[in-house]
């Protein structure tokens, strides 16, 4: 069924990752992204990571601050864009043998390269997750993805609420620490 | 811990007015502690950045439907011609179910489909073996991807390295070996549905249907948009 989304509620869907949202954006833009990419030599594995990859940069923007200031284009018709980009850059790295275009097919309002270089921070920040321990990634993912409460966190993990913060201090200085490395 | 608190209040947006003007005007008077609010806001952005990457794993583009019929002149054909057209028809049909058998899960087309793998991030070089090993799964060569994985002393989570193991070994047809990793998943994982849910369509695969409900009837219904489908399938097996 489809659900029709406003701007505003698509942005804070996404922002607090809200699976119709997403569900919203793989429905009505994917397909979009997956004709993009296979008539310009890519497969529909190719089209899911591109369309992967330009959710979470989206993602990111959102959250950033950055999608904001960009308003003027419709969030699906920027994920699109995101996506596109994305492809163009597959292209031009890789060895297909589809030539990449010239920049000014973009759209102006990206900043094609700034996006690249926030997604390789944060997706290099995100991996720090995986070199913590299970209970601490759950942890700082229920307080800062889920946004759920201390005291919920802690009947979950079985913790006083007391408990749950202070891991939570210590998970978040271990990750600090990690990013410094 | 005192100091942290003060930045997380802050960034998450839980301090009063006035709160938040004082704790602004210190900012400016102490780059230390300003540049700290930036590390301690990185940090959280990166723990959703990971959040979301991970529940994007669930969802695929749909396929492209087949839409309506392309509108084709319909032309007048003499008996003759129509009988010709039948013959080729059964010939191509038998050929067909000889060639192709048909699986018995096609009520699941695109239910269960191929694990997309993870973003890979080739510049992150203390784990650079596990993502150039994920480069050659998100290819399809789950043989060499298999071959790396299993050389790799990745410090990467355990449990990540067993999933795509598992997923691997079921693309390149060892069911059991399949199995095995992902059973390995411990409720503990965030991992842990995911695999479950892989362990459903692998019992599918087995024809292991009691097995495989059994399974599913432990995951949370809300945990994939096909449940209800599989659970209707399971049930008429």
């Amino acid at each position: 069924m489809i659900e029709l989304y406003s701007n505003e509620s698509l942005i804070s869907g996404i922002s607090s990752g809200d699976r119709k949202a997403i569900n919203y954006l793989y429905q009505n833009v994917g397909p979009q992204v997956m004709s993009f990419v296979k008539n310009n030599g890519g497969s529909g594995e190719e089209a899911n990571d591109i369309f992967q990859e330009g959710m979470v940069s989206l993602f990111i923007n959102i959250k950033k601050g950055t999608y904001e200031s960009t308003k003027s284009t419709k969030l699906t018709t920027y994920l699109f864009q995101i996506c596109k980009y994305k492809w163009y850059d597959t292209l031009k790295g890789g060895n297909k043998k589809y030539g990449a275009p010239i920049e000014s097919d973009f759209d102006s309002e990206i900043d094609i390269h700034k996006n690249l270089e926030r997604e390789e921070k944060y997706n290099q920040l995100a991996a720090l997750l995986d070199k913590l321990d299970q209970s601490c990634k759950k942890l700082l993912n229920l307080f800062y993805y889920q946004q759920k409460k201390m005291e919920e966190i802690g009947e979950m993990l079985g913790l006083d609420t007391k408990s749950a913060k202070n891991a939570k201090y210590r998970c978040m200085q271990k990750l600090k620490s990690l990013a410094k490395q | 811990m005192e100091n942290i608190e003060r930045i997380e209040k802050y960034i998450i947006g839980a301090m009063s007015d006035e709160e938040k003007i004082a704790f602004e005007q210190e900012m400016k008077n102490d780059p230390i502690l300003h540049q700290e609010v930036e590390e301690v806001r990185d940090l959280i952005l990166g723990v959703q950045v990971k959040g979301f990457s991970e529940d994007l794993q669930n969802y695929r583009i749909p396929e492209e439907k087949s839409g309506e019929q392309p509108t084709t002149k319909v032309r007048r054909l003499n008996i003759q011609k129509w009988s010709a057209i039948a013959a080729s028809l059964v010939i191509i049909l038998m050929a067909g179910y000889w060639l192709f058998p048909k699986s018995g899960t096609s009520d699941l087309d695109g239910v269960f489909y191929t694990d997309p793998g993870l973003p890979t991030q080739m510049s992150e070089n203390r784990e650079y073996n596990f993502y150039d090993a994920m480069v050659d799964y998100k290819r399809g060569d789950y043989a060499e991807a298999l071959r790396k994985w299993d050389n790799t002393n990745s410090t990467i989570g355990n449990d990540t390295l067993s999933f795509y193991k598992g997923m691997a070994e079921m693309y390149t047809g060892s069911l059991e070996k399949a199995q095995s990793m992902l059973e390995a998943i411990t409720s503990e994982s965030d991992l842990y549905l995911k695999a479950q849910w892989r362990l459903v369509e692998i019992n599918i695969k087995q024809k292991n249907y009691d097995q495989a409900k059994k399974i599913l009837q432990d995951i949370p219904q809300d945990f994939h948009e096909d449940y209800d489908k599989v659970l209707d399938y399971l049930n008429k097996k």
